[in-house]
């Protein structure tokens, strides 16, 4: 007995016919048909059943196979189909998800990358067609030089964003992901992280202290820097204006523990297990309109657990520290990732 | 007065990050222009080229580098490697064991051979999407293992480890490098008999790019 699985438009999913035989196979649109096969020049039993959007085709070539026994079988493997449609379904829609939040960010980033240039470009005087479009970009840049600081940053920032995309995307979704351990400096693996940030930090009257971050450390970059990435894009939202982002390394015996100490957006006491749950965003930011897909905390532990780190979130360290800006309560909050000696 | 009697010192090379940069070759095989070849020469490694595809694995380039990066899509080509990129790593590793080679592609991982030779053979990969930085570090550390005094120990070290399984002091590998410093006589048998190896055919090959600061032809 031989069998293949279809969609409905012709696609072979699986099967395990010989090349040669693939043809016939796809073109059987029967539920049961004896006839001689063209290839093979003997007799064969073949049939069809369907599900949904799939199709199993099943023929054999054993002659002592009765009509009955061979159309029994075929009815019998209805459960089979049924199974192999559950889940190709399931995995079908697991990768769509995979797909559809990676061009979600995607095309958020491209789109404030465009928008930024546009703004100090404007689309209509660098259109094509003109043959002294450098002078045009010259004349605009030297006219507006803050202006073209901040767009270059703002591109910076956004290309770091995609690229981090693309690396979380290969680290989480290939089976044996490369991780590869090299000593680095902490503090200058902080420091590229948060140039992309440092505008926004700066906009917001935000001052980071690095004073006590210093040492070599063994980790995979990419995964460090996707980790930080993070970070700093929800440092950028939640911390409260005009205070202090303190980040510092501490030795603790097999660890060296890196601190970011903030006075930042209230996460209640029922949210702290959910707050690396993916999809999750607290009830402050969703009320402040800063919410994203809550995915950020959710990929700082899967790439924690991936790499070894230990993870911990502290709220509310210090009540003394709470402050209310606008009505929105801020408290003294903790991260700290440890990374193994 | 005594010191005009008094025998030479031999003095091994102590290189700062500096002069190493400037010593070291670095080549870059890819088929297209790749903006970190740029940014290396301005950090200041203004030994580094590239080229976009080998036609032997003999030419100058191959043969005065240091350090490799190899792209995977795109090379290979003109020596005709069915694999293209990955047969040209291997081959390039083969044929040149000590010299360190990073094979960079920009297919995801799952996409290309992770289990081919090429992987186990190269010293590391890279997305090409890396910040420059992931290449710097790497140059550095390479650059460091060949050409700075204490890595370069170090690294001799552990290739003796490797090979024999036993362990020798910092300072006895300084006596041995400063004996064939002396003796300019960097050929296998020499090294061996120093270092007291049966096979010295890769200490050799490190030891004459730290002295002189290039290989055996």
């Amino acid at each position: 007995m031989n069998y293949l699985i279809r969609t409905k438009k012709g696609k072979v999913l699986s099967t395990d016919l010989p090349n040669e035989l693939i043809d016939d196979a796809v073109n059987c649109d029967k539920e049961f048909e004896a006839v001689l096969c063209t290839v093979q020049g003997i007799k064969k039993r073949q049939g069809i059943i369907d599900s949904d959007n799939l199709i199993l085709y099943l023929c054999c070539f054993d002659p002592n196979k009765t009509n009955k026994i061979f159309k029994h079988q075929i009815q019998a493997s209805k459960g089979f189909l049924k199974a192999y449609q559950d889940s190709y379904r399931t995995m079908s829609e697991e990768e769509r998800k995979k797909t559809r939040r990676l061009k979600h960010n995607l095309s958020t980033y491209t789109t404030k990358i465009h928008q930024e240039l546009f703004k100090l470009l404007p689309q209509e005087k660098v259109s094509g067609g003109r043959s002294n479009q450098r002078e045009v970009v010259k004349s605009i840049l030297e006219k507006n030089p803050d202006h073209a600081v901040t767009t270059l940053l703002r591109i910076l920032k956004n290309a770091n964003l995609i690229k981090s995309e693309f690396d979380v995307y290969d680290i989480m979704h290939t089976p044996n992901p490369y991780i590869d351990l090299q000593k680095h400096s902490i503090h200058k693996v902080i420091t590229l992280s948060l140039s992309s940030f440092w505008l926004d930090f700066i906009d917001k009257g935000i001052s980071v202290n690095m004073d006590k971050c210093v040492g070599m450390m063994n980790f995979d970059y990419k995964s460090m820097s996707s980790i930080l990435c993070h970070i700093f894009d929800n440092a950028t939202k939640y911390v409260a204006a005009d205070s202090e982002f303190i980040i510092t390394v501490i030795d603790d015996s097999d660890y060296q523990d890196i601190i970011f100490d903030m006075i930042s957006l209230r996460v209640q006491k029922d949210e702290l297990n959910k707050i690396f749950e993916d999809g999750f965003s607290s009830d402050y930011s969703e009320r402040l309109g800063y919410a994203g897909a809550g995915v950020g905390m959710n990929v700082i532990k899967k790439l924690s657990e991936l790499n070894g780190f230990r993870l911990k979130f502290e709220n509310n360290i210090d009540p003394s520290k709470s402050i209310m800006k606008m009505k929105i309560p801020f408290d003294h909050n903790k991260l700290t990732i440890g990374i193994p000696k | 007065m005594l010191n005009w009697f008094k025998k030479k010192r031999v003095q091994l090379p102590n290189r700062t990050l500096d002069e190493i940069k400037i010593v070291c070759n670095i080549l870059f095989i890819d088929d297209r222009k790749f903006p970190v070849v740029d940014i290396l020469n301005d950090a200041g490694w203004t030994n580094t080229r590239s080229v976009k595809d080998l036609d032997s694995l003999d030419q100058k380039e191959i043969r005065e580098a240091h350090i490799i990066f190899s792209d995977i899509q795109g090379v290979g080509k003109k020596l005709k490697f069915s694999e293209e990129g990955l047969g040209l790593a291997e081959a390039i590793k083969q044929k040149y064991p000590t010299k360190k080679l990073i094979v960079y592609s920009a297919e995801e991982q799952g996409k290309i051979e992770t289990f081919h030779p090429a992987f186990e053979l190269a010293d590391n990969r890279l997305n090409k999407n890396s910040d420059p930085y992931q290449f710097q570090i790497l140059v550095e550390k390479y650059a460091k293992e060949s050409f700075s005094f204490n890595e370069c120990i170090e690294r001799i070290q552990k290739q003796i480890q490797r090979e024999t399984g036993y362990s020798v002091e910092f300072d006895e590998v300084v006596k041995s490098l400063v004996k064939i410093q002396g003796s300019k006589n960097f050929s296998n048998t020499n090294v061996a008999r120093i270092f007291n190896l049966q096979n010295a055919a890769a200490i050799a090959n490190i030891v004459q790019l730290f002295i002189t600061g290039t290989t055996k032809p």
